[in-house]
């Protein structure tokens, strides 16, 4: 995102003071007699200069100067009214015109001069942000003579050469521990709507598999959003954590918006399949096909200062979904809503900040019978894991100290035949569980982060953190579920606790936690402070690798 | 979709088990049919003549699944995929056995019939339900309650499946069905000659080939497919025909009649209690957690990747470098 497009008053006085001293440079600079355009490379800090109405064909240099110093006054103190006559583009061979007026559209909608200048740069990074052009040049100029007060936009750019790019990278889940691979290949422009078509492979060791493809229209028909479409086949492997396996073949059409909107419908064949055979009731009941034809509305604000370390700022995320769009009733039918909101506060001493967040979540069925249809395992809320606290709004889904999905119902899984020698603990004889996931999910933390005392470990940004996160998950619909009660709700809520050191670097943060039984000083020790009986065993230790890309 | 099959209320056995232990998972019912699946079919009706008491489950989303039919007794559950289907689970969990009382002659009869079964009949009456002329019966037996673009692309991919598997290309198609309803035939034949006028296959007793020969030839007689070979096959024997009619009529009770009173449901044994440790145990308090080998070495294990995590990161700053995260402090010198 550029920064210059913020749209703060304050900024934008700063940016056109800055524009106006540029061309008051200029103007010493130059050759007078010229008497013709200015022209200027828009970047980021703004520097897209224009011009007034220059008569300068006869005139001598006295007056010209005395006539810019004072337009240049002129434009700082007063708005100058202008507005935009003609929109010409050069240098295009395959981007349609379409795809600039898109971008440009703003500009035909200025009245003053110094919006003029403003909009220009905003377009400037816009068209750049599209990555098909090599060079892109705004370039302002008088309008026709007969039409005083107008300008002319002309706009000249140097398509790429090379549409063709590739990534290839490996990355980490640190909830799964699994690392993937993942190879990117996108072809920029291809028909000329500055449209970006990419394929995606992706394999895991866990043996997670992805292929997709899809096609994202910048500004599709002048909105202020993108219209991105995707084919995806996804293997995802949950035999670990829920003893099943789910295939997903499906097409996703959305628009996405330029920053806070975003809608997408879904169409998604799923197969649950349970290789292994040794799936609890609930998850066997689970397995097999369906259809998923569902719609998805995203609403996203952060204000935060930064996402890895917030001092200030909110951060709201909703996302709404309903399934089951289509004539036939035997599509999968629920509603699901997530919600969370983020506040950073900051504390003035040793860059201190407080971070609260809280989220929640809750899916139901619809439809005749919706009190006692279960809901699809896939679309359920699960809870635990070793995502970082702050960070990325996910939803009601992580809580340290907890296990991946280790939080909530759990079911017994179908014991073996060949049970061979018992371990040495219970826990190894016992068979192992499935996690169901829950229908209502609600967590929240706090967390206070400080700078360390010693200047070397605040010049590299490593800083300290305590925190306290909270969750609970429960089913709502379906067999086996006794009636739902606050207080039984609230007496059931997981509570975790700990503190621990924060190393950020340019390629992950690293915050590292060990028990006390170690006897190393400088850590914490992460306790969980209550869990309910049935979660499943909690993991004392963890380093954490959050990878910033 | 679960239907209470109950004893009658003066059943004497006294068990103490709470009805529906035992649960067999099925495709969908059609045709007059309690499951329409060829392959769920005979477990249903084994569990029939045995006068087992079952509930039944209904699974409409697994056309493709070689695990159904499943029964579930307690936590234990049998899939038709392993170790001898439900049968040998039935036998294992010493909940029924109706092969049980058989000489070693008849054992050996019984399991060449079965193979018999299991392979030529199995194989043409795979062929005939998923003819493409027979497509529509197709869908109504294992893609009823699918939603309509699911329909079309499992349909289409378990057809491929199954042609590959027989060996038919659209090529010999004639050739190789006309060798799969001899066969067929075959068989019929065969069995037809073993039941001779008896009302079962062996010592007038049910076995598990009863149940197997009942299920085939109920399901082609009643499912009314567009081209059905296989039936015409089947009425060129009379006492098959009859067979399968009359018991139809007793452990389905159709038209009214009730259930034969010798197959009159009774519940089966409780099953055992599931092995689990005692919930104490389940408390995760860490620290009181006994610590086992396996405990210990995950810990030892944990040490050392996070010391080597550390010593990577100190690696990684002191030879590469990195940008200072924040403001940068310019460093005055203490003058």
């Amino acid at each position: 995102m550029d920064p210059s497009e913020s749209g703060r008053d304050g900024e934008d006085e700063d940016k056109l003071r800055e524009v106006i001293d540029a061309l008051e440079e200029e103007v010493e600079v130059e050759d007078r007699s010229d008497g013709g355009e200015v022209e200027g490379e828009g970047e980021g800090e703004g520097e897209g200069e224009g011009e007034g109405e220059g008569e300068g064909e006869g005139e001598d240099e006295e007056s010209s100067m005395n006539l810019i110093k004072s337009m240049t006054e002129k434009l700082a103190t007063e708005p100058v009214k202008v507005r935009v006559h003609d929109i010409e583009i050069k240098g295009n061979v395959k981007t349609k015109d379409s795809v600039f007026e898109a971008q440009l559209k703003e500009l035909r909608e200025v009245t003053t001069m110094q919006e003029l200048l403003q909009e220009s740069v905003r377009a400037n990074s816009r068209l750049r942000a599209l990555g098909i052009f090599d060079k892109c040049v705004i370039t302002l100029d008088a309008g026709p003579e007969e039409l005083p007060g107008t300008a002319n936009v002309i706009v000249e750019v140097e398509e790429v050469k090379r549409p063709f790019s590739g990534d290839l990278g490996v990355f980490s889940k640190p909830e799964t521990k699994a690392w993937t691979v993942e190879g990117t290949v996108k072809y920029k422009n291809l028909v000329g709507f500055a449209e970006t078509l990419d394929a995606t492979g992706c394999y895991g060791l866990d043996s997670t598999s992805e292929l997709s493809a899809g096609v994202i229209y910048p500004r599709f028909k002048g909105l202020p959003a993108s219209l991105a479409t995707r084919l995806t086949l996804l293997t995802q492997d949950w035999q670990r954590f829920s003893s099943y396996r789910e295939r997903l073949a499906g097409v996703s059409v959305g628009l996405v918006g330029d920053d806070q909107h975003d809608i997408s419908y879904n169409l998604t064949w799923r197969d649950l399949k349970d290789p292994s055979r040794s799936a609890s009731k609930s998850v066997r009941r689970q397995l097999g096909h369906s259809l998923l034809s569902a719609v998805k509305y995203t609403y996203k604000r952060d204000e935060r200062d930064s996402v890895f370390r917030p001092r200030r700022g909110i951060a709201f995320i909703s996302t709404t979904q309903i399934a089951g769009l289509g004539p036939d009733s035997r599509l999968l039918r629920f509603a699901r809503q997530e919600v969370e909101l983020r506040l950073a506060i900051p504390l003035g001493f040793a860059n201190a900040a407080v971070n609260l967040g809280v989220a929640g979540g809750v899916i139901l069925p619809w439809g005749p019978g919706y009190k006692t249809k279960p809901t699809p395992i896939s679309d359920r809320f699960f809870m635990g894991g070793h995502s970082s606290l702050l960070g990325e709004l996910k939803g009601p889904s992580s809580l340290l100290g907890f296990r991946t999905r280790g939080v909530g119902p759990n079911e017994l899984r179908r014991p073996t035949v060949a049970q061979t020698d018992k371990g040495d603990g219970e826990v190894d004889a016992a068979p192992k569980r499935d996690t169901l996931g829950g229908d209502l999910a609600v967590s929240g933390f706090a967390d206070f982060s400080f700078d360390l005392p010693l200047r070397f470990l605040k010049d590299y940004g490593i800083h300290a953190h305590s925190f306290i996160c909270a969750g609970n998950l429960i089913p709502l619909t379906g067999e086996n579920t006794s009636q739902w009660s606050l207080r039984n709700f609230l007496s059931n809520f997981r509570v975790s606790s700990g503190a621990g050191i924060v190393i950020p670097t340019k390629l992950f943060r690293l915050e590292v936690c060990l028990p006390p039984s170690y006897q190393i000083h400088i850590f914490f020790c992460y306790f969980p402070l209550s869990a309910c009986l049935n979660d499943l065993q909690m993991c004392n230790i963890y380093p954490l690798l959050d990878f910033l890309f | 979709m679960s239907m209470m099959e109950m004893a009658s209320p003066s059943d004497a056995t006294g068990s103490t088990s709470v009805p529906g232990d035992l649960v067999l998972v099925t495709r969908p019912p059609a045709f007059g049919l309690p499951t329409a699946c060829p392959a769920c079919l005979p477990a249903f009706l084994y569990l029939r003549m045995a006068a087992v008491s079952f509930q039944e489950q209904v699974t409409a989303v697994e056309p493709d699944s070689e695990d159904l039919p499943s029964v579930e007794y307690g936590e234990n559950v049998g899939f038709a995929s392993e170790n001898g289907g439900v049968v040998e689970f039935l036998r294992r969990e010493k909940i029924v056995d109706l092969d049980a009382g058989l000489s070693d002659s008849e054992k050996a009869e019984l399991e060449t019939c079965k193979a018999m079964m299991e392979s030529w009949v199995a194989d043409a009456s795979a062929y005939e339900l998923w003819m493409r002329d027979n497509d529509r019966q197709c869908k109504a037996v294992y893609f009823a309650q699918l939603p309509w673009g699911l329909v079309q692309a499992l349909d289409w991919k378990q057809r491929v499946a199954v042609m590959q598997r027989l060996g038919v290309t659209p090529e010999n198609a004639a050739v190789r069905s006309e060798e799969l309803y001899r066969k067929a035939g075959n068989a019929y034949s065969a069995l037809s000659v073993l039941l001779g006028d008896q009302k079962f296959f062996f010592n007038n007793r049910p076995t598990s080939l009863d149940a197997l020969v009942l299920g085939h030839l109920l399901f082609h007689m009643k499912v009314p497919f567009e081209i059905s070979t296989l039936k015409g096959e089947i009425s060129k024997h009379q006492n098959l025909v009859n067979y399968a009619e009359s018991w139809s009529k007793q452990l389905l009770g159709e038209d009214g009649a009730p259930i034969d009173a010798a197959f009159q449901p009774k519940v089966p044994p409780p099953p055992p209690p599931p092995a689990r440790a005692a919930p104490a145990k389940e408390k995760e308090k860490p620290a009181k957690k006994p610590r086992s080998e396996k405990d210990i070495l995950f810990k030892k294990r944990a040490k050392y990747f996070v010391i080597a995590q550390f010593v990577a990161v100190l690696m990684y700053v002191v030879f590469a470098g990195f940008e200072v995260e924040g403001d940068d402090e310019v460093g005055d010198d203490d003058e």
